[in-house]
């Protein structure tokens, strides 16, 4: 049990669709199986990550995870509340539309991660976001940790999604290194049988190759926010 | 820094922040998300019939049905429906008969009806049975709108 107050990561996203619910649940899986205690909040209105939690078992198959439905009313008074928790990580599941919460939350959040396709309109919309929250953040005095996560890409670029690459590599857009690769067997599948893809049979390929991206991805998460939290303890 | 310290600093961001983000969103338009307020109390809550699992539980369903259903607008009273003509007082049927007149006749016809007071094909008729066509008395009527202007006019 973690000795600190938890450390926040936020999946924000003025768009909807761009994959947040999965990838979360993707890194909650990754993170519960290095043993940390994880609680994730689904404040979105579809409640994807709440009815995967009460509906498929999952509680059972991964004891340290817990997810919650978040109150609708008041967030800003229930967000006192993330950092009294003694969870190692707290994962928020933001709804798809951008609010004066998301960019509360993207800022005062140890993280903010924005998954995105390679599509214009995914792209755009994690553009503006990135403005709004940059420009939030200066005005508040607090630095951002803010990362786009490049979601759902296939095997073999197009020249659309080629070209959308090297816009964003060319733009300021902070973003991860580690890809998330189009994998419906070991991401989509998740939400049927309630095993995100650390918990799922890994004799399978697609699940091996998910589990090494995920990894990747948590590796680069925590060399973040641990950076976040020797900042604050020299604070 | 402890924990607690720690967690009052953040405290403090957050209302800090909170108030920054307002101002911004003002600015921006940047809309709140608003939910659905539950229904207070439970009269609020309209059931949902359950499904007949039979055809036959349908069609009774069906037949049982006597709740009347509300609409926004009251309807119209229907208009009712014009008469033909074989309906007024045993008049005969008509049939329309499509033809051209020289135009000083046609002129000369609606003046002789605007002089007497009756229709085109009153005049017509007229002069039909004054050369001894056959047309019932029945048959023989002067337009009625011409009559109720008349009406009007004279009131």
């Amino acid at each position: 049990m973690s000795t600190t107050s938890p450390i926040i990561i936020a999946f924000a996203s003025p768009k909807g669709g761009v994959g947040k619910s999965t990838t979360c649940l993707g890194i909650a899986g990754a993170l519960s199986k290095q043993g940390k205690l994880v609680h994730v909040v689904d404040y979105d209105q579809t409640e994807t990550l709440w009815n995967w939690y009460s509906t498929t078992g999952a509680r059972d198959i991964i004891p340290n995870l817990t997810v919650e439905k978040s109150p609708p009313e008041n967030l800003r008074q229930y967000m006192h509340r993330f950092l009294e928790l003694k969870h190692d990580y707290v994962l928020i599941d933001l709804p798809g539309t951008l609010t004066p919460d998301m960019l509360a939350l993207g800022v005062l959040a140890d993280l903010t991660i924005t998954p995105s396709k390679l599509n214009v309109p995914d792209t755009l919309q994690a553009s503006k976001l990135a403005a709004d929250l940059l420009d939030t953040a200066k005005r508040i005095g607090k630095p951002l940790q803010h990362r786009v996560l490049i979601n759902d890409v296939p095997t073999m670029l197009s020249r659309a999604q080629a070209f959308t690459l090297e816009e964003i590599d060319g733009s300021n857009l902070p973003r991860f290194k580690t890809f998330i690769y189009t994998r419906p067997a070991a991401y989509t599948e998740a939400f049927l049988n309630g095993r995100p893809p650390h918990f799922s049979d890994t004799s399978r390929p697609a699940i091996t190759k998910a589990i090494e991206e995920l990894d990747a991805l948590v590796s680069e998460i925590q060399s973040i926010v641990g950076q976040r939290q020797e900042e604050r303890a020299a604070a | 820094m402890t924990t607690k310290q720690s967690q009052q600093f953040r405290k403090l961001e957050l209302t800090k922040a909170f108030a920054v983000v307002d101002q911004i969103a003002a600015e921006k338009g940047i809309p709140s998300l608003t939910y659905p307020s539950p229904p207070a109390t439970s009269a609020d809550v309209v059931p949902i019939p359950s499904a007949p699992s039979t055809l036959a539980e349908a069609e009774a369903a069906e037949n049982a049905k006597t709740t009347p259903v509300s609409l926004a607008k009251p309807l119209k009273p229907a208009k009712p429906k014009k008469l033909s003509m074989e309906d007024e007082e045993g008049a005969a049927a008509m049939q329309r008969l499509t033809i051209d007149l020289p135009s000083y006749l046609f002129k000369e016809i609606a003046q002789r009806g605007f002089d007497q007071n009756a229709s085109a094909k009153y005049v017509i008729l007229q002069a039909l049975q004054n050369d001894r066509f056959t047309i019932k008395p029945e048959d023989m009527k002067k337009d009625g709108r011409r009559a109720k202007k008349e009406t009007r006019h004279a009131a």
